[in-house]
């Protein structure tokens, strides 16, 4: 800190990871009695409160929760306080409960965003990805708040962005982003609106990644992609060194900034982590869209890729301690923290300072106000809106709960400690986020810890455990822990939204987009796909047959059709039920086929009829009384010998 | 002469340069290969003065993992030694954290240095630096005196965040210190071992109630307020720490904690219940126990730090010099107990006692908490309270202590010891030694007569020269094949500096008894020096000149050309081998183990007593000593034997000289001088006792008839009488004048 304050950039190693009691001590922690120690957590205190978190039978959760689930590829929606698993929607995985994967509209959603080299590449197995690693899902913006219309994840496997529509909760388009590997941060534009999706290529790739260029990492390229929100198309892409982890956006709307480690430009761990410090990097939207209009790019993939690698007049590299890692904005409009990693300290930036940095007023270190030390392996910095920070500390497995203004007056040489509290969380926190607590309206009342290990929380389920995801009460002066939730693998954020702000429909409009190809063939066919029960040959190609029907529980409107061995078959279920919440299914007996069909939604799944005889079909969505009988027969005539 | 000065001066300059490098390069390389232990990959980068200060040298590794004496003048003031060696010191990266200690002879440590670990947690925050801070703390701690005193581990600031490290560091030091001071002091100032052991019995009690369990003692309680807390962190000088309790009500319980053995079956059943105790039954080894450790109250005796590096670092059990640390492998959590009347603890924690510990649950020992607290951003203050646990007698059964085996000792020196303390106990076993040898005594008995015979009848023998040189033939063979490398009976200078060593210090005859055959052949030497000289020994009895000479022979045979050193440069390296002696001996005087390293320069141990079955530089060694010895005969022997310096010295006192002379050897003579193997011989004609080895060749010359001028005049003059005499007189066959009459050549 000192370091910082008074040799400017000359920031020492040794300084900078001192974790010493007589570093902390020149530190000037004057002693508080607010401070109180590391607490156990696990006994009669936080069951004495547990009446808070306590959502009674029949009472609605005030906040939506939506959870990644990491390497399972789905989002997740929760209910907050009550932490209630309410729904799973699946965006980069397979899922067998709704078909997502199978039917006729995800696989178009899972393709047509795809590069067309790795639609060709994907031929050979099957078509599309079945794996997908989910880590950051985060709502559209208006005005700085969130507005319902979207979600927007990545996916750091397979280098997609995908986005979730508020008003079905379903997954409505998926995108490739070519020219970079792995998108890890991703972050939305606050201001005006969303807008931009800004996400981070992590790992360097040599450009064009074709093979000529292998093993010389001194040829890669990191980037950085920002996506129409509204299009779902890449609007450009920034050229970068270092890898790129997280990102966040300002509340104005002209810059947003991502942690980079790696500016040393290796490939092993060593290499990575051998500089004494990396950068935060800050991206000019104005002056990235002037290049984009101006021609100031190269065009890769179709997309205009500026150069704004060192010295670009498009975006400005900040020194901070090698290795940080979570970016956060707060709530004042006006803070950003970068989280250490590596370092015990967290560097606050002040976004006011920006024109001034881009404009060369002042040096890149002029915009850091403060870089508190807060303990070791700082993650993820929320924030509760009354100046509060809480910053996730990995390697002490704690919660740190600092006041942002006395940081500044102690980078500012004041004798004051902004530590309030330190909190035990089990075990080792990756992420955390507060109630509305990435808008300008954070509330301050919730504070979530996602916890990388369960060890010994939970009963006991074998090797593999679930994370902990812990829920603590920051409405008081201290943090208390109210709920240990388990999970799967492996959320790595979560947002947590007041329920105002999200409005969901309960029944499918007849005319969404999302059938948009079945209502065209079922045109072509001249069925109705509201009052279907018809099989249609192909007049061109005769092994292609088409089933429509209607589902009214507990009929489906055909209860058998017949097609020959070896038809390609489709079948589009309309669900026709009139009452809510009333989902139907279709599930092909032993040919591995199976769909949702949501209230009022078509749905379309197509497979080849390969095996002569008798095969059932049945709804698999719980329906009515007569839930069992509501299924068909599918008669197959043997081919001709 | 002075050309051959000319010559030989910078010659022998760079022998002796050469010789010195390789010293020191045999040094360097006896260190590494003498010890599996890593300790000695560490030792050469490191300060003697540093780990035990006024030390200005390392002595020869001991014992087995081995321990450096630490050297100041040749006396031992110290101890050096690798915690990794002799305890487990795995730390967060589960690697060995290698500190390299320093003792003082009694026990005390002296210093310490970091060589080797590898902690992440230096990578993400906690500079080395502290932890050589942390290991400076131990300096003056006595760990076993500690132990007898009461008082625990030295007063420590922990380093946070390093927590795990830290301790392994310093639990490594204090069990290490403490195993190897028992050890170095066995016998001696250990405790007696006790004379019985309490052992669990596994039978004994019956399954109880909270209760009653705790009126036993089979549970044992500890209990803390806040406000005690925070008085202790006061008393300790932690102001800071005493100010930042974990509830602002004093009366609010810190901690309520309870431990139980449960790996004894009735208190296992009693908490666990029988499917409980059936199951921790099934993955308990045998003898391994195992405690359930419960708490409640504002302080969690597990915390949340312990799954960084997964190690519990608020707990550990002590015992003696043992401190028990556990890894969360080793923890299970239980939901309850089975117990009756138990409390609802939030925390139960079972834990299985490491593998590697040395640990009799049945004695007292420890449940030490650590409490930790916050002082700042990265800083913790910490204070241990201790709970002590005594297996009830109820469930003990007590049975008669067998006595300690001794470690085992691999090194030679460490044997030596070993058999020289032994023998303090009785004379049993240098006597068993030599009963069970009396074969090899007799044969060698066998060889030291045959040895007296050939020099009281040396005269009679010499006149008959191919007899005598078969005699000697056959003796050299027997020598090397027998004495040497079966019996192994070699001598070496290093006999020699330990029997001065031994008489400057405390002279037990027990020590050189042990090995009767060296000690016979020790006996006769000392005779024959005292009779005769050096020659005796070398010319018969030494393993290695036999071999050289044996091999001459060979070269010889097969006509490889022979060097022969102009007399002036022979003469000046003669010296050497005092030189070398000299040196040795001074070494030895401050440090036997380095003399004995350095003694290497004999190549008796890889020649002889290994017979070449050695790492290649030793038998390069040897062989280029042998090479030279094929062109030069017994070319160790003449310039470069420290052993036969040292014989030679006293030598001089001799009180017999059976040599015989002629007035006119070297005067005009030089056949002798020409001849001797060895060149021991002058010019002049005397012989050097020095460098004589009594092989007798000058004499078998002295009485030859065809070689010796003086004894082919008198023939001559014989053959002319008998000349005149009747040819019916002659005693054989004329020679050709010619050939007797030639001049000698070489």
């Amino acid at each position: 800190m000192s370091d910082f304050k008074n040799k400017g950039l000359g920031v020492s190693r040794r300084g900078l990871l001192g974790g010493t009691a007589k570093a902390a001590a020149l530190a000037g922690l004057a002693g508080g009695s607010g401070l109180a120690g590391a607490t156990l957590a696990t006994g009669g205190a936080a069951r004495a409160a547990e009446g808070d978190a306590h959502v009674p039978p029949g009472e609605l959760d005030e906040y939506y929760v939506f959870f990644s689930s990491g390497q399972t590829g789905e989002m997740r929606i929760m209910g907050l306080p009550s932490m209630r698993e309410l729904m799973r929607v699946p965006v980069f995985n397979r899922c067998s409960a709704t078909g997502w994967g199978d039917t006729l509209e995800s696989r178009k959603i899972l393709t047509e965003g795809l590069l067309p080299e790795t639609r060709e590449f994907l031929e050979k197995s099957g078509g599309v990805y079945l794996n997908g690693d989910l880590h950051h899902p985060h709502m559209s913006f208006t005005d700085g708040t969130y507005d319902g219309r979207y979600l927007f994840m990545n996916d750091k496997a397979n280098t997609r962005v995908a986005r979730v529509r508020g008003d079905v909760m379903k997954c409505d388009k998926i995108i490739e982003i070519p020219n970079m590997e792995a998108v890890h941060g991703l972050r939305l534009q606050k201001f005006p609106r969303t807008g931009y999706v800004f996400a981070n290529g992590e790992d360097r790739l040599p450009l064009p990644n074709d093979g000529k260029i292998l093993d010389e990492p001194e040829k890669y390229v990191g980037m950085f992609t920002a996506i129409d929100g509204d299009s779902m198309e890449i609007a450009w892409q920034v050229m970068v060194d270092g890898n790129l982890d997280n990102v966040d956006a300002d509340y104005q709307g002209k810059y947003c900034f991502s942690t980079s480690y790696n500016s040393e430009g290796g490939v092993t761990l060593e290499e990575m982590t051998s500089a004494e410090q990396d950068h935060v990097v800050i991206f000019n939207i104005a002056r990235i869209e002037e290049a984009v209009q101006s021609g100031d790019f190269t065009e890769m993939h179709g997309v205009p890729v500026v150069d704004g690698r060192k010295g670009s007049r498009y975006t400005r590299y900040v020194p901070v301690p090698t290795s940080p890692h979570g970016i956060n904005t707060a709530p004042d409009g006006i803070h950003v923290v970068a989280n250490g990693k590596l370092s015990p300290t967290v560097t606050v930036f002040d976004v006011r300072r920006f024109d001034d940095l881009f404009d060369d007023k002042i040096e890149p270190r002029g915009i850091v106000v403060a870089e508190p030390e807060l303990g070791l392996g700082p993650l993820h910095t929320a924030f509760d809106g009354r100046g509060n920070c809480y910053t996730t500390l990995f390697l002490d497995s704690q919660v740190c709960k600092w006041s942002m203004e006395k940081a500044i007056e102690a980078f500012g040489g004041a004798e004051v400690d902004p530590i309030i509290q330190k909190l035990d969380v089990h075990y080792q926190p990756g992420h955390n986020h507060s109630s509305m607590g990435q808008t300008t309206e954070a509330d301050g009342k919730w504070l979530l810890s996602l916890n990388k290990f369960s060890k010994d929380r939970f009963l006991n389920v074998g090797p593999l455990k679930p994370e902990c995801d812990q829920l603590i009460d920051i409405s008081g002066d201290e943090m208390k822990i109210m709920h240990d939730g388990a999970t799967f693998a492996e959320p790595h954020d979560a947002t947590i939204i007041h329920r105002s702000k999200v409005n969901p429909v309960h029944v499918w409009d007849r005319n969404d987009p999302t059938w948009e190809d079945a209502r065209q063939q079922a045109a072509a066919d001249g069925v109705d796909l509201e009052d279907a029960a018809d099989v249609i040959r192909d007049a061109n190609d005769p092994s292609k047959v088409r089933v429509y029907m209607t589902s009214i529980a507990p009929t489906f409107s055909l209860t058998q059709f017949t097609v020959k061995q070896g038809d390609e078959v489709t079948v589009y279920v309309t669900n026709m039920d009139d009452v809510e919440d009333l989902t139907h299914g279709f599930t092909l007996v032993n040919h591995g086929v199976a769909m949702e069909v949501g209230p009022h939604a078509t749905a379309s799944i197509r497979f080849v009829a390969d095996r002569p005889g008798v095969h059932w079909f049945y709804c698999q969505w719980f329906c009515h009384a007569l839930h069992m009988e509501m299924k068909g027969r599918m008669l197959v005539e043997p081919r001709a010998v | 002469m002075d050309q051959d000065g000319l010559k030989g001066g910078p010659r022998r300059h760079w022998i002796g340069a050469a010789l010195l490098a390789l010293l020191v390069l045999l040094q360097a390389v006896t260190a590494q290969a003498q010890s599996p232990s890593r300790l000695a990959d560490f030792l050469p980068d490191l300060d003697p003065a540093a780990l035990v200060p006024g030390a200005d040298a390392f002595g020869a590794p001991a014992g087995e993992p081995p321990v450096v004496p630490a050297l100041a003048g040749g006396e031992a003031i110290g101890q050096v030694f690798l915690t990794s060696d002799i305890v487990n010191t795995a730390g967060y990266s589960g690697k060995p954290i290698d500190v390299v200690v320093g003792i003082d002879l009694e026990g005390t440590i002296v210093g310490a240095e970091l060589v080797e670990h590898h902690e992440p947690i230096v990578l993400v925050g906690i500079p080395e630096s502290d932890m050589i801070d942390y290991m400076a703390a131990f300096i003056g701690h006595n760990p076993l005196r500690a132990l007898s005193q009461g008082s625990g581990q030295p007063d420590v600031d922990i380093v946070s965040g390093a927590t795990v490290t830290v301790l392994v560091i310093g639990d490594s030091l204090n069990r290490s210190v403490g195993r190897v001071t028992r050890r170095l002091l066995a016998g001696d100032a250990a405790p007696p071992p006790p004379s019985e052991r309490r052992l669990i019995d596994p039978e004994a009690g019956a399954p109880g109630d909270w209760e009653s369990l705790l009126g036993s003692g089979a549970v044992r309680r500890l209990t803390l307020t806040v406000g005690e807390v925070s008085e202790a962190f006061r008393r300790a000088g932690e102001a800071k720490a005493a100010g930042r309790p974990e509830s602002k009500v004093p009366e609010d319980t810190f901690i309520d904690l309870h431990v139980a053995l449960v790996s004894q079956p009735a208190i296992g059943r009693s908490l666990l219940g029988e499917a409980g105790y059936k199951r921790l039954a099934g993955r308990l080894a045998p003898d391994q126990a195992a405690v359930l450790v419960m708490g409640q109250g504002r302080y969690s005796f597990k915390g949340s730090g312990y799954v960084r590096g997964g190690v519990f670092d608020r707990i550990e059990i002590a015992q003696g010099t043992e401190t028990i640390r556990f890894r969360d492998k080793e923890h299970e959590r239980i939901g309850g107990l089975a117990a009756a009347g138990a409390p609802g603890f939030p925390e139960i924690a079972l834990f299985l006692m490491p593998a590697d510990a040395e640990f009799e649950p049945a004695e007292t020992w420890t449940l030490g908490l650590l409490a930790t607290r916050a002082t700042g951003a990265l800083t913790k203050a910490f204070h241990s309270f201790a709970l002590d646990y005594r297996l009830p007698d109820a469930y003990v059964r007590i049975v008669a202590a067998p006595r300690p085996e001794p470690e085992p000792e691999t090194t030679a020196a460490a044997a030596a010891v070993a058999a020289a303390e032994a023998l303090d106990e009785g004379p049993a076993l240098w006597r068993r030694i030599w009963e069970s040898k009396t074969a090899s005594i007799a044969v060698l008995i066998a060889m030291l007569l045959a040895l007296t015979a050939i020099f009281f009848f040396q005269d009679l023998l010499v006149k008959h020269e191919r007899l005598y040189d078969r005699i000697r033939l056959v003796y050299l063979a027997v020598t090397l094949f027998w004495l040497g490398w079966v019996a192994q009976a070699q001598l070496s200078v290093v006999n020699v500096l330990a029997f001065t060593n031994a008489l400057r210090s405390d002279f037990q005859w027990s020590y050189f008894l042990v090995d009767p055959l060296i000690f016979i052949l020790w006996f006769s030497v000392a005779a024959a020096l005292l009779f005769w000289g050096r020659g005796p020994f070398c010319g018969w009895l030494c393993p290695f000149g036999a071999l050289q000479e044996l091999l001459n022979r060979g070269a010889k045979l097969l006509k490889v050309p022979q060097v022969t050193l102009p007399w002036g440069l022979h003469e000046r390296l003669w010296p050497l081998k005092y030189m070398i002696f000299l040196v040795l001996f001074g070494v030895s005087l401050s440090s036997l183990a380095l003399a004995e390293q350095l003694a290497e320069v004999e190549p008796f141990k890889t020649a002889i007593i290994l017979k070449f079955m050695r790492e290649w530089w030793f038998v390069a060694f040897a062989l280029a000593l042998l090479a030279a010895g094929l062109v030069i005969e017994r070319f160790f022997c003449r310039y470069l034997c420290p052993l036969g310096a040292a014989l030679a010295l006293p030598g001089r006192l001799r009180m017999f000289d059976w040599l015989k002379r002629y007035r006119e050897c070297g005067n005009p003579c030089l056949r002798c001088f020409n001849d001797c193997p060895v060149g021991a011989i002058h010019p002049e004609g005397q012989i050097n006792p020095n460098e004589c080895i009594s092989c007798l060749h000058c004499q078998v010359l002295y009485h030859h008839d065809r070689k010796c001028p003086v004894v082919i005049q008198k023939r001559l003059k014989r053959e002319k009488r008998e000349a005149l005499a009747s040819p019916s007189m002659r005693p054989g066959p004329a020679q050709p004048l010619s050939a007797a009459a030639s001049p000698p050549t070489v």
